[in-house]
């Protein structure tokens, strides 16, 4: 198979990647890829006023016609909370404001909070309805949704989708070290380092393994952390009590069947804390942990480092 | 099971079938002006003995009819192509992640899965 081709440029407020194994379809799946994120930022950002997710937060609650697009999102996030146990949930909307992340991480930290709000106890997430029949979508008052754990990822799962099927070629589409694969891959496997931060590039500490198919993720409490004025948070909300998780694990990286899938299972282990690894194990999803102090824990068949 | 069922718009399917065909057809187009040139620099080679030619290969890929897709406009949420999400449970991968085994795979830029 010919060596793949690939490209890389700022979107969603993070680093978003592209490889195919036909380098002649590159500028065709740039183009894929761009439309997707297009559709799902303008569906999904919690931090651009003309988004339909805006929309909604802003009318307090009721029933709303939106976009289908909209509507598969937070199915998914639905489905990822009901598939974690309420771990992961996308009610979470006014939690994540209270902690001050109410805009644009990069500007999170850079001067005070617009809407600073008391501790925010999280809403349970199955009082939110999606009806596709009637396109709308249903929200009690006051409850305010958030879908940063499922929507990154569900981008990443349609738009390799949507490239393989589209272009005939292997894919391989990561959104902030949120993974999806498509079509067949290169000899060997897509290679992907894990580490903590994506940002760290190739030179970063970590693992590499490779991957042939579905999705993989890695959730950290290193990469989004800040000062809210009363100590150190980060940005994965514990929904039990309304505020940032403890730090058991530092980094956790899955790989599931789906982005959505690892995303969900990566970021609930860093929820769960030392119930994490039991509740990886019983699921048989390859897991990757590792602790503040660098201690690694593999579960679910994840292959030992190279020596 | 595949999990994501696309319930494709008509205009999404329609258009993605026809991107689909239209990259099929520069590729036959793109071997065929390979195909063209070559025998039109051999003609030359052979019309004018002595004389050197350049060969203009077209690149892979340009061929063919320029592709202005990126004139077109990004659609409405609405048309991009529908999913539905199904299953129960979390899923494991088809083929898990593996040790990387000497040479290397290739990929030329680098994968980093990381915290974002």
């Amino acid at each position: 198979m010919s060596p793949a081709a690939s490209v890389s440029f700022d979107a969603l407020g993070t680093t978003a990647g592209l490889h195919v194994t036909d380098p002649e379809a590159l500028r065709d799946a740039q183009w894929l890829l761009n439309e997707e994120l297009g559709a799902i930022d303008l569906a999904c950002s919690r931090f651009r006023g003309d988004s339909e997710l805006s929309r909604v937060n802003a009318a307090g609650g009721g029933e709303l016609e939106v976009s289908r697009l909209l509507l598969d999102a937070v199915e998914a996030a639905l489905r990822a909370a009901r598939v974690s146990a309420g771990t992961v949930v996308p009610t979470v909307g006014r939690a994540m404001r209270a902690i001050g992340y109410d805009r644009d991480f990069a500007l999170v930290g850079a001067g005070p909070t617009r809407s600073r709000i008391a501790g925010a106890v999280v809403p349970a997430w199955h009082t939110v309805a999606v009806d596709h029949e009637a396109s709308t979508l249903s929200v009690p008052p006051g409850v305010e949704l958030d879908l940063g754990a499922t929507a990154k990822a569900l981008a990443a799962d349609r738009a390799a989708r949507r490239i393989g099927t589209s272009l005939d070629t292997g894919v391989l589409v990561n959104l902030g070290g949120d993974i999806a694969v498509a079509g067949d891959a290169p000899d060997g496997g897509w290679s992907v380092l894990v580490t903590d931060d994506h940002r760290d590039g190739t030179a970063a500490d970590g693992e590499r393994v490779t991957i042939e198919s579905g999705g993989l993720a890695t959730s950290s409490t290193t990469v989004r952390r800040w000062d809210d004025g009363g100590g150190s948070v980060h940005h994965i909300i514990d929904p039990s009590r309304g505020t940032s998780a403890d730090v058991v694990w530092r980094t956790v990286s899955v790989a599931a069947d789906s982005c959505v899938d690892a995303n969900t299972a990566s970021t609930a282990a860093i929820i769960r804390g030392d119930e994490a690894p039991a509740w990886l194990g019983g699921l048989g999803l390859p897991s990757r942990l590792v602790r503040a102090d660098g201690t690694v824990t593999r579960l679910g068949g994840w292959p030992q480092p190279e020596v | 099971m595949d999990r994501y069922q696309y319930r494709s718009d008509p205009r999404v399917a329609a258009r993605d079938a026809g991107l689909r065909r239209i990259y099929q057809l520069t590729r036959w187009v793109g071997f065929g002006a390979l195909g063209a040139v070559g025998l039109v620099a051999a003609y030359a080679a052979n019309a004018n003995p002595g004389r050197s030619t350049s060969s203009p290969y077209a690149t892979s890929g340009t061929g063919g009819a320029a592709r202005s897709l990126a004139a077109q406009t990004v659609p409405q949420a609405a048309a991009v192509p529908e999913l539905s999400t199904g299953g129960g449970s979390l899923t494991p991968p088809a083929s898990p992640p593996a040790p990387v085994t000497a040479p290397a795979p290739v990929t030329p830029a680098p994968v980093v899965s990381g915290g974002s």
